[in-house]
């Protein structure tokens, strides 16, 4: 065991830190304001940028580099674990972010697309050029995906021909692509018939429509109609009808830091707590608020560490399959940080409010939109409002990919062994 | 960057699960519980032949000179099998006595220690229930040659069969109570010095310790007059760290047995494992005893470079006495009635965790010391 990052690593990291120290000077104004807000993706200016950030990104090698190196011609050279979680965490320490669903694409093509496929589409996510949303959720399959309606019928061409309606896909309406699953074999039984298409969301015959959530003014989620649409054959990842069991085994996303993006925005509010009085003493030294903050700052702590132990057993087991319960970190950990974050996110939400008291509720003055009376909202970092929309934006949002408690189903059975 | 065991560690960890299921299973903890000693001198033995005790003592006195983080990994173990021994205060003070004794001194106790002949205990609480030197007001006054000791410690473990105490006195009043703690090394059996049990929700043997003009030689004296408490403080964080690993393994035995009676008790036609209400605890569990875990060797790792690791210890204190708690509590929810018991092991588990939630500091404790360390 071991703390420390070897001189290599430490190469690594700074070359990631370096980098981005320089790029976040080049980002327009305002943007980090709004990228706190996760609302880069409204305005153009910002969105544009984060593109073009995303290709140079690309350039240097470290979208693909932990691809397996049978795909060195994209730039796939199975970096360590450790070497794409320093990445993440020079990202998130940087607030930065890649374009969206940029390597959505990546994983699946390369674990089971064809040649043709592979070799269209894996120059163009290595070099950061390619983006894409989820099409998954419909109204009656959320958690229950496997009840998905979207059909994607053969035509005797060998193309398809998708209707349905897909709902969330966040950022559909600035993304190029969806990764779509749908059902090719309507007489299967249920998960039987699945297959996923790569789908240039410019082809004719889908429309996409904007579905606004109460976290603002921001545009993120859409509504995505498809009518009679035709996707080639070519576009069919893996085989016909398998996309169920193809998914859970999707490889080639590097690893991250679970928690580091979160601290950045602890240390924020522990430092705003410090600076704003109350009754003439800062919030900081009120006993109450040192122990909400405290316990907030305990946990992230954890996940930290807990999202370090899981990447060092990665790195140790490359290639072999991981076993186990309670022994050490395994396989589990994902969905244990993923469960851990997405219950620290609204806590830290609900407690900044609680700590800040009424004024929590004044929506500030992000770039992108302006609020009435926003001079009265608190300014945390440099963000004014920052805590009512954390509040609205984040202590809600903490279900896509899996609610808490589907989740907890998941560890328990597939964990812990438990019975269905 | 590597938080996993290494070969040798998973050596470590098999040879102690192994030996302690054969030697310590609920029927021995049981059996010790009711017993006068508590613990079984007869073990205690194989254990020190073992080399456990000097596990991380340096070779020159017999140890193994192996890395708190080995002795986390030992630490787990013994939480897993509750073994009842006089381990954890007699280490303690062997490291106590190894971070500021005179050569002399380590000469004379490390050996025994490490070979298990001297059983060493802390008298460190005192009624004010601080862990904080400012709770510290049992006086050591000189005179002549000798310290003269007033004052109660409370909650001393093994006072009845202890071979030693060693005492944290207050020396002086001073600026700050830090700078007025010295150490002594007392003989239990001195005149002055009664010891009365009391009873705990463990019923581990913790005592009264009394210091009626207890008289004290000055050669005593370990470490520098006025200077103990900097010394000590180091130890009670390693102490900390392998109290919160003996938590991981209390906790993650309770873990296992809910498992196995979520798999096999049938209610209402079912497995109750089935049951999210009974998933979820068991989820949670085992959450909190991966995030305590890793935390115990991080904080291990960082006091074993020498590292403040103010922070590493709250945090792990603080979350393995949250799960203590967690497992404790949830864990007699998935047995119900039948944990209430006392034939069923559960309670043995739950009352121990209990005392390990609140030794060295409960969570509340450790969030304060959390927020200072990150000087909020
Ligand atoms: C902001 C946002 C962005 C999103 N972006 C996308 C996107 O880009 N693409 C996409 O495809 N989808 C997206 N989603 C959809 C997201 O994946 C779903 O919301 C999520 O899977 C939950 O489904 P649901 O909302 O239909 O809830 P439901 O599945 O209806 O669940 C309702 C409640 O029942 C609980 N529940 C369900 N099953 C169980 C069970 N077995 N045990 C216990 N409790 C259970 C759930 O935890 C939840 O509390 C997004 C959602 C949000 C909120």
């Amino acid at each position: 065991m071991d703390l420390h990052f070897t001189a290599e690593q430490e190469k690594w990291r700074k070359e990631f830190k370096d980098f981005l120290d320089e790029e976040v000077k080049k980002a327009p104004p305002g943007y980090f304001v709004d990228d706190i807000m996760s609302d880069i993706h409204e305005q153009d200016d910002h969105w544009n940028w984060t593109c073009e950030f995303t290709k140079r990104v690309g350039a240097k090698g470290w979208i693909s580099m932990g691809w397996p190196t049978k795909f060195a011609k994209y730039g796939g050279r199975d970096a360590s674990p450790i070497e794409t979680a320093l990445f993440s965490e020079q990202m998130a320490l940087h607030e930065a972010t890649l374009a969206y669903g940029v390597n959505t694409l990546g994983g699946p093509i390369l674990t089971h697309g064809s040649k043709e496929l592979q070799e269209e589409f894996l120059p163009k996510i290595a070099a950061g050029e390619i983006t894409c949303m989820l099409g998954l959720s419909e109204s009656d399959a959320g958690s229950d995906l496997a009840n998905a309606k979207t059909r994607a019928i053969k035509q005797p061409d060998g193309d398809y021909l998708v209707n349905g309606h897909k709902i969330f896909s966040s950022m559909g309406h600035r993304t190029a692509y969806t990764l779509l699953l749908a059902i090719t074999d309507p007489n299967a039984r249920k998960r039987y018939g699945f297959s996923r298409f790569a789908v240039n969301l410019k082809s004719p015959g889908i429309t996409i429509s904007t579905w606004w959530n109460m976290s603002g003014k921001g545009h993120h989620q859409n509504q995505v109609f498809f009518d009679d649409v035709r996707v080639p054959a070519r576009n069919l990842i893996g085989v016909e009808n398998q996309a169920w069991g193809e998914m859970n085994r999707d490889r080639g996303g590097g690893s991250s830091i679970t928690g580091i993006g979160m601290k950045v925005l602890f240390n924020k509010f522990v430092k705003f707590c410090q600076e704003t009085k109350r009754n003439g003493k800062p919030l900081s030294e009120d006993p109450v608020v040192r122990h909400k903050l405290a316990e907030l700052g305990v946990e992230l702590d954890v996940i930290i560490q807990i999202s370090w132990a899981s990447v060092t057993m990665r790195e140790k087991t490359r290639g072999r399959p991981i076993e186990g319960v309670g022994g050490g970190i395994h396989t589990s950990a994902s969905a244990i940080l993923d469960m851990m974050r997405k219950e620290w996110t609204p806590r830290f939400a609900i407690a900044a409010t609680q700590i800040v008291g009424p004024l929590a509720q004044v929506r500030g003055n992000p770039v992108s939109h302006l609020q009435e009376g926003a001079k009265w909202a608190p300014v945390v970092g440099d963000m004014p409002g920052w805590i009512e929309r954390y509040y609205r934006g984040h202590a809600f949002d903490n279900h896509r990919h899996g609610t808490p408690e589907v989740l907890r189903m998941i560890l328990a059975t597939r964990g812990l062994g438990l019975p269905r | 960057m590597d938080l996993t065991l290494n070969e040798e560690q998973q050596m470590l960890q098999k040879m102690a699960h192994d030996f302690l299921e054969d030697k310590c299973p609920p029927l021995v903890v049981r059996r010790l519980e009711e017993s006068e000693l508590g613990y079984s001198p007869d073990m205690w033995r194989e254990i020190a032949d073992l080399g456990w005790v000097g596990l991380i003592f340096p070779e020159q006195y017999g140890g193994s000179e192996l890395s708190l983080v080995d002795l986390t990994i030992l630490y787990e173990e013994m939480g897993r099998a509750i073994l009842p021994s006089p381990y954890t205060p007699t280490v303690l003070a062997g490291l106590t006595i190894l971070a500021c004794g005179s050569e002399e001194q380590k000469k004379e106790f490390l050996p025994k220690i490490i070979n298990g002949e001297s059983i060493f205990t802390l008298a460190l609480l005192e009624p004010s229930a601080s862990y904080d030197a400012a709770g510290i007001a049992v006086t050591a006054k000189a005179s002549g040659d000798d310290y003269i000791i007033n004052g109660t410690k409370l909650l001393v473990p093994n006072a009845h069969i202890a071979d030693w105490l060693l005492c944290v006195t207050r020396t002086r009043g001073g600026k700050t109570p830090e700078g007025g703690i010295t150490l002594f090394l007392v003989k239990p059996k001195n005149p002055g010095i009664t010891v009365e049990p009391i009873s705990t929700t463990a019923l581990d043997k913790q005592f009264e310790v009394t210091f009626a003009n207890v008289k004290v030689p000055k050669e005593n004296m370990l470490g520098k007059l006025n200077g103990g408490w900097a010394p000590l403080a180091r130890v009670l964080q390693q102490a900390a760290v392998l109290q919160s690993a003996e938590i991981v393994g209390m906790s993650q035995k309770v873990l296992e047995i809910a498992i196995d009676w979520a798999k096999s008790r049938v209610v209402y036609e079912q497995q109750i494992g089935v049951y999210q209400g009974i998933q979820h605890k068991l989820v949670n569990m085992f959450r909190n005893i991966e995030g305590a875990r890793v935390m115990a060797w991080t904080a291990a790792l960082v006091l074993g470079e020498g590292l403040p690791g103010t922070r590493e210890v709250a945090v792990t204190k603080a979350w393995a006495s949250q799960t203590a708690q967690l497992a404790g509590y949830e864990g007699h929810q998935v047995f119900a009635g039948q944990g209430y018991m006392q034939e069923h092991d559960m309670q043995l588990y739950s009352r121990r965790l209990k005392a390990a939630e609140l030794n060295l500091g409960q969570a509340d404790y450790h969030f304060e010391k959390f927020a200072q360390a990150i000087e909020m």
